[in-house]
């Protein structure tokens, strides 16, 4: 392989693996317990209408 | 109804990257960057930053503030942010026809490659040396052509049925029951496949003097004047558009199943630099170096830039190359399949816009929605699979997957950033959010994202989109199809006013029902 492609495909498969670890260990360990990187379950029964808008008509 | 939700914040991530991770991220790309070299990584990144992540946040942030209403849809989202104005209702229309119109001929490509999977297993296409030969299989698959070992539809057809019902039976399962759980098993299984094909390719031996670090070397060795040519530009906008499944309401849809307490900044970027992951790590190591190694570099030019490439990439190429690999077999297998769960879990997700609509906007059961949502699009499937001689997934692919998605791509923006207005939606964004998203990102959200989807709007409206609305991109050796071009566009013009009347009604019938509240 030429130095010029060494240097492209170092470049952008760098970015993408340290963008995508990155990503990936903030999201399993973000909610999880002591950042024990457990993922969150959510409440089964949460309400999904924002506080300020419950009183929305179409 | 109480809405459904998504069990568990990895579940929505991967839900949302298996639907962006599709036969583009494994065709596409490599395809792109064999053609342009590894300068092709300049526009793309650009792309990435400036109009692939903005879109994410904003369709995440969109729907989850949609959700808050009890809408996971378009229509609904919209209205929701814009009250006073009662037609932006229906320029979300897009957001539900669009993934419904893609559902019907994705399904119908996913279905060849379930297909595919078990011809190469059993060794069926073993006879095919050249890539004419393997070319005359496909279209003989495909019932286009009488020339081959396929009698008519028989076998395209049987497959796609099954396609249609494994689709349709994880959507009726729901939100966590099925698409959740079907992406937590798939999403795994796609990268570990990926995984051992990128393995075997990178240890093969080297074949008539080529060695696979050459068809690397061929992918990725940039060329600095093919900057200064508009189309690479163009090229690596629209995959990045397309890669990531912004600009069509899926993102919508499943984001309104979150509350407005949890991230979106942090999830939309998960979700992108996965879809990211796959394709520039894993989707460009496969095609391209096995193809070069075993077919040359002139063939792959052919076919990276030859008419139907994407295709022809991976049905025709492809399996070529495998052929000349110990165990071709399973590695053919493991291509096909590979290829047909990136297919699955995409085309789940363009079920659920179309199903949701009916449960959300008319109260209907999930059963009877799905139901509804099968007979429909089980109709135009047929409709795309016996004219598929006459173009029909060109003509959709273009209605639904070209112009809709950069159209709607580029209200979003206008709505979410000068409608809905920047500073409550930059709030909106990071409620709840587990990141914080750079400041300048305001500046582009607001200025240059809008700017360069005009900019590929235009352009592509210039070079290409044009000749295609007005059929003249209709080879004239195939100018018996037109009747049937048109018959399709009039469908299409159909099933615009019949959401337009559905969403009509839903809006009136919702509004009576809360007046007889009060």
């Amino acid at each position: 392989m030429t130095t010029s492609a060494i240097i492209f495909m170092g470049f952008a498969w760098g970015i993408i693996i340290s963008m995508f670890s990155f990503c990936m260990f903030k999201t399993l360990t973000a909610d999880g317990k002591n950042g024990s990187g457990r993922e969150k379950k959510y409440p089964p029964d949460e309400p999904t209408l924002p506080d300020d808008n419950k009183n929305h008509t179409h | 109804m109480a809405r459904e939700q998504w069990g568990s914040k990895l579940g929505v991530v991967l839900a949302v990257a298996g639907s962006a991770v599709g036969l583009g991220n494994f065709l596409r790309f490599p395809g792109l960057l064999a053609q342009w070299g590894g300068t092709f990584m300049i526009p793309y990144f650009v792309s990435l930053l400036l109009i692939g992540l903005p879109l994410m946040w904003i369709e995440w942030t969109i729907g989850r503030f949609g959700g808050g209403f009890g809408h996971s849809t378009a229509p609904g989202m919209f209205h929701s942010m814009r009250e006073k104005n009662r037609f932006i209702k229906y320029f979300g229309i897009i957001g539900i026809l669009g993934p419904l119109m893609i559902f019907v001929y994705y399904t119908y490509i996913e279905s060849w490659l379930l297909g595919y999977s078990f011809l190469a297993l059993f060794g069926n296409y073993d006879h095919c040396t050249t890539p004419e030969q393997m070319g005359a299989f496909l279209n003989s698959y495909q019932g286009t052509s009488d020339a081959g070992p396929f009698e008519g539809y028989s076998t395209a057809y049987t497959l796609f049925a099954l396609t249609f019902i494994v689709n349709i039976s994880v959507v009726w399962r729901g939100l966590t029951e099925g698409i959740e759980k079907l992406c937590k098993l798939a999403m795994p299984i796609l990268f570990l496949l990926a995984i051992v094909l990128v393995v075997r390719i990178f240890t093969l031996p080297a074949y008539e003097g080529r060695t696979v670090s050459q068809g690397v070397n061929y992918m990725w060795a940039p060329d600095y004047t093919k900057l200064s040519d508009p189309q690479i530009w163009f090229d690596a906008a629209s995959q990045i558009f397309f890669t990531l499944s912004v600009g069509i309401g899926i993102i919508l849809t499943y984001a309104s199943y979150i509350t407005k307490k949890d991230d979106v900044a942090l999830s939309g970027l998960t979700a992108a630099t996965t879809n990211e992951f796959t394709e520039v790590i894993l989707g460009g190591s496969i095609v391209v170096p096995a193809a070069f190694l075993f077919l040359g570099q002139a063939q792959v030019e052919h076919f990276v830039q030859g008419d139907g490439g994407i295709f022809k990439l991976g049905f025709v190429a492809m399996p070529l190359a495998i052929e000349h690999m110990p165990y071709h077999n399973i590695f053919g297998f493991i291509w096909f399949f590979l290829l047909f769960i990136a297919g699955i879990t995409s085309s789940i997700s363009m079920a659920q816009p179309a199903v949701a609509f009916l449960e959300d906007e008319f109260d209907l059961s999930k059963s009877k929605a799905v139901s509804i949502f099968a007979v429909i699009t089980f109709s135009l499937c047929n409709m795309v699979i016996f004219w598929n001689k006459h173009g029909s997934i060109d003509e959709f692919d273009f209605w639904a997957g070209k112009f809709f998605l950069l159209i709607f791509g580029l209200f979003e923006v206008i709505l979410f950033a000068w409608i809905f207005g920047l500073d409550r939606s930059w709030s909106e964004l990071h409620s709840g959010s587990h990141i914080r998203i750079p400041r300048f990102y305001r500046f582009v959200i607001k200025y240059v994202t809008p700017a360069m989807l005009i900019g590929i709007l235009g352009y592509w409206f210039v070079t290409a989109g044009w000749r295609e609305l007005l059929l003249q991109s209709v080879p004239e050796s195939n100018s018996d199809s037109m009747p049937y071009r048109v018959y399709m566009r009039l469908t299409i013009l159909a099933l615009v006013t019949v959401f337009a009347f559905l969403i009509s009604i839903a809006w009136r019938k919702n509004k009576q029902k809360e007046a007889s509240k009060l």
